[in-house]
């Protein structure tokens, strides 16, 4: 006999009823239980979720007012004007929406986007954390034995979450209307911190809806985040093509940004027409969102989603076969998305240099950082900043390749290395081919900034840096990161405790170079740092024997760290 | 020949001594059970043999090489298990399987799929999302589908159910029919006693006694309590009964004179003399008869009782 589906479950609940007297009471047993099971997420996420909410707040309010003391006269306006209009800034920010740019306009497209984006990024780890992660962690299981019901969870989980939202738009906006800016009227900033609550809550809603679908909480944070890049860069696409009415395109462009939460928050045209459409479209999408979410989550079981996870190989392929190729296999996804965010990263530098004079004359912080001395005109501006943001780039590239040798150290942290080395393995071996992969990371980094940066160069320039000279550049660095691999193979080597050590001396670095000639801190606070210490190219001459010495060095680190390690106890 | 050795092996971590010098000596062809105590020292002895850290003091060899600075040559030839497995959560089992075999010098690829199937192992699923048995099972298969001359066990069946143990069981017979040796640290007594030619028991970083299990069986006494509507008189007095306690008073008066008439009683049994007391037992209408094994604590309470 086939038992309907429906008929289960209402002779089920007619039991729980029949249990627990009249219909009414059962109803208010289940929604106490609910306030009960949101009082405990509360209690859960007594630190995490102030935290959260403060970071929030901070972000999408301080910066208000500041903004008339950080851009003075009316021609610093008019030339920022100019300088955000350009299309790396909207892909990055966002359009400009009004005749007159005010501060109001200003905030709207400095903060907006980056606001709604930390709001989702919080809604995304909230959800997660209070439905799948709770079912893995079997915290749920104890929760679903009390008469609460399939849905209390979820319900409990968008409540708070909705919560939540709400308190972020109302404080947010009424501290930005309490701020008075000229500009930024009451309305607007109401509607700018309703614009991130209903961005934070749409992002609520999808990832319950992952969440139901995907095969683990580790697969729900993927994908949720996977789609906030994901909706993030369709924004960039409809808004660069919004602006560009030069490209005809047969479809207009700009239903990109439209199908994104972050267009659709932007198209309320904050401080200017005030438009609230946007926000009430992006709210019914949420409720009909959660509410198959709530009907999936009715239909599948605790503790799976609707898709089961995808299966691994049964066999190795002929490629997993020692030491390194295993290396490679642990460090590839990461790689593969650092030269990614490195190409990126070039290119949107690389944009800079079309309005490079424009910078230079608005913006005291640009004359200071790259210095006057011998400059006249745009075209003397190119070589220091190429040679500025390249040694920035070199910095940034070495992230990721001393991470490539610490991988070593964290295998060993996590007691993956004593099975490992049970194997018929040189731990020489080992440790020299995570330094291979650097080594070819850290060329494959470079010559990804120089393409990077070129090609961008090369679309909005006049007259293009050639390639070669951002290929000379970005070499001139290389032993730079080269010594970086150095210390990290000698580090893992030889003091596994002190491996921090690489990323103090980055961050130092960073903060020399980004910093030192902002602060006016002496020349040879950045000439401690094996990046400072090499000239900077354009502008100053290539030194071989400087980069020769500093090659030498790195082998002879690589080599102590090489030796060392084949004598040291593993943890 | 003898397989694996150890001399005088001494480690420090500091201030703390994890090992106070153990003497090993394992033949060829042996399984060698290797049991103690939490922190005495097993995984310290066991580390240092698979050359992870190098002894403070002694020497350790296998297969008549150093185990430090030949480890990567002897490794060729031996397997091992963890009692933790620890893998890469996004790489699969069966890739762990392979990449383990191709590690090391032999191994059989039909055996291996066989000892999948045995385990029940499900090769397809990424490492993170096994359970910590199934992880064991990993490296089971990888350990014992490898053609290895040596194959050193931490607890390897510390995660799996019964079922699975028993099949641990039968791989380790294999490996000794096939003529491999193998190096079990367990705290598992039976398992031990099931399988092991000699054991060795090390306390606080040394062997306080090794030697093959009829050597050592004086030690293993099984805890008897038993339930007699016959008196019975004269079990004090039989070969091989210890500590005897009588659970009703009327019979612990006469307990002194040796003379037994009460109905329930507790006592330790050496192995050996089990038969003397069925035989005793035989016509005294036995109403309910319990016999534990000694746990590990025993036998050492045991062991020091015998000093
Ligand atoms: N890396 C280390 N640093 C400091 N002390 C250690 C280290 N490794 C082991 N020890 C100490 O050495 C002693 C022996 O530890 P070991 O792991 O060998 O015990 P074990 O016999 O395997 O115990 P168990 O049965 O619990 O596995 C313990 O007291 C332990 O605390
Ligand atoms: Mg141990």
């Amino acid at each position: 006999m086939v038992i309907p589906r429906a008929a289960t479950h209402n002779d089920y609940h007619h039991l729980r009823q029949a249990s627990s007297g009249s219909a009414l009471s059962a109803l208010r047993s289940s929604t106490h239980n609910i306030t009960r099971l949101m009082a405990f997420m509360l209690r859960c996420d007594r630190l995490w979720l102030p935290l959260w909410i403060l970071a929030c707040l901070m972000l999408a309010t301080v910066f208000a007012p500041m903004l008339p003391s950080m851009i003075g006269s009316a021609q610093d306006i008019a030339i920022l004007r100019e300088a955000m209009s350009n299309p790396a800034m909207v892909a990055m920010c966002g359009i400009i929406y009004g005749e007159s740019y005010t501060y109001g306009v200003m905030y709207a497209q400095f903060m907006l986007v980056f606001s709604a984006l930390l709001v989702a990024a919080m809604n995304i780890l909230f959800v997660v954390r209070h439905t799948r992660k709770d079912e893995e962690e079997g915290r749920l299981e104890m929760l679903v034995a009390l008469p609460v019901g399939k849905n209390a969870n979820l319900l409990a989980t968008l409540t708070l979450s909705f919560a939540g939202n709400l308190l972020i738009a109302l404080i947010s906006g009424t501290i930005i209307a309490a701020f008075g800016v000229e500009g930024m009227g009451a309305f607007g900033s109401l509607l700018f911190g309703a614009a991130l609550g209903v961005s934070g809550f749409i992002f609520a809603a999808i990832t319950a809806l992952i969440t139901q679908v995907a095969a683990s909480s580790r697969a729900t944070l993927g994908i949720a985040f996977a789609l906030l890049g994901a909706t993030y860069l369709l924004r960039a696409v409809g808004d660069v093509a919004a602006g560009n009415v030069s490209v005809d395109a047969g479809v207009d462009a700009e239903l990109f940004a439209l199908i994104s939460p972050f267009g659709l928050i932007e198209r309320c045209h904050l401080f200017v027409d005030n438009h609230s459409w946007p926000l009430l479209v992006l709210f019914a999408a949420s409720l009909v969102l959660a509410a198959l979410a709530f009907i999936l989550n009715a239909w599948r079981d605790s503790g799976a989603g609707l898709i089961a996870p995808c299966a691994g190989r049964a066999h190795a392929s002929a490629l997993l076969r020692g030491p390194w190729s295993l290396a490679w296999r642990l460090v590839r996804g990461t790689l593969i998305a650092w030269v990614l965010i490195v190409f990126i990263i070039a290119v949107a530098y690389g944009s800079v240099f079309g309005d490079m004079s424009l910078f230079y004359e608005s913006n005291d912080l640009y004359r200071l950082m790259i210095g006057t001395a011998g400059v006249s005109g745009a075209a003397d501006l190119m070589d220091p900043v190429v040679a500025l943001l390249m040694l920035i780039m070199a910095v940034i590239s070495a992230v990721p390749v001393v991470l490539v040798v610490v991988r070593l150290k964290s295998e060993e942290k996590r007691k993956r290395l004593e099975l490992f080395y049970s194997g018929a393995v040189s731990r020489v071996y080992t440790l020299g081919g995570y330094a291979l992969i650097a080594l070819l990371l850290a060329f494959v980094l470079q010559l990804t900034t120089a393409l990077g940066m070129w090609a961008a160069a090369w679309m909005s320039m006049d007259n293009p840096i050639t390639l070669g000279l951002m290929l000379k550049t970005a070499l001139n660095y290389l032993p730079a990161v080269l010594f970086m691999v150095g210390l990290a193979v000698f580090l893992v080597g030889a003091l596994p405790q002190a491996t921090v050590l690489t990323w103090l001396l980055l961050a130092y670095t960073f903060f020399a170079v980004y910093m030192g000639s902002l602060l006016g801190l002496p020349e040879w606070t950045t000439k401690l740092t094996p990046f400072g210490i090499l000239p900077r190219y354009p502008v100053d001459d290539f030194e071989p024997t400087l980069a020769g010495v500093l090659c030498i060095v790195a082998i002879a680190l690589a080599a102590i760290g090489l030796v060392a390690y084949r004598r040291r106890d593993l943890e | 020949m003898s397989v694996l050795e150890t001399v005088g092996l001494t480690k420090r971590f500091g201030k703390a001594q994890a090992l106070a010098g153990v003497d090993l000596s394992m033949e060829t062809g042996e399984i060698y059970g290797f049991i103690g105590p939490n922190g005495a020292g097993k995984s310290t002895t066991i580390r240092v043999l698979l050359g992870i850290i190098r002894a403070s003091r002694g020497v350790a060899r296998i297969f008549g090489k150093d185990a430090w600075s030949d480890a990567v040559q002897i490794h060729e030839r031996i397997a091992y298990v963890p009692g933790d497995v620890n893998l890469w959560n996004n790489l699969s089992g069966g890739e762990v399987i392979d990449l383990f075999l191709r590690l090391r010098k032999g191994h059989d690829r039909h055996y291996r799929n066989e000892l999948i199937e045995r385990f029940d192992l499900d090769p397809t699923k990424k490492c993170g999302t096994y359970s910590k048995g199934n992880r064991q099972k990993v490296a089971l298969v990888a350990a014992f589908s490898a053609d290895a001359d040596l194959y050193i066990l931490d607890e390897p069946t510390s995660g799996l159910d019964p079922l699975m143990e028993l099949i641990f069981r039968q791989c380790v017979a294999e490996a000794k029919a096939a003529g491999a040796s193998v190096f079990l640290s367990s705290h598992i007594l039976s398992e031990v006693e099931h399988l092991c030619d000699r054991i060795s028991i090390i306390r606080q970083g040394r062997i306080i006694d090794s030697g093959s299990l009829a050597e050592m069986r004086h030690l293993t006494r099984n805890k008897v309590t038993l339930e007699a509507a016959a008196p019975l008189d004269g079990l004090a007095l039989l070969p091989g009964v210890h500590d005897l306690v009588m659970t009703n008073e009327a019979a612990a008066n006469t307990a002194g004179r040796g003379a037994t008439t009460g109905n329930t009683v507790s006592f330790s049994l050496d192995n050996t003399q089990t038969s003397a007391l069925l035989a005793f037992l035989a016509d005294r209408d036995v109403r309910h008869f319990v016999s534990t094994p000694p746990t590990l604590e025993e036998l050492f309470m045991s062991h020091y009782e015998g000093r």
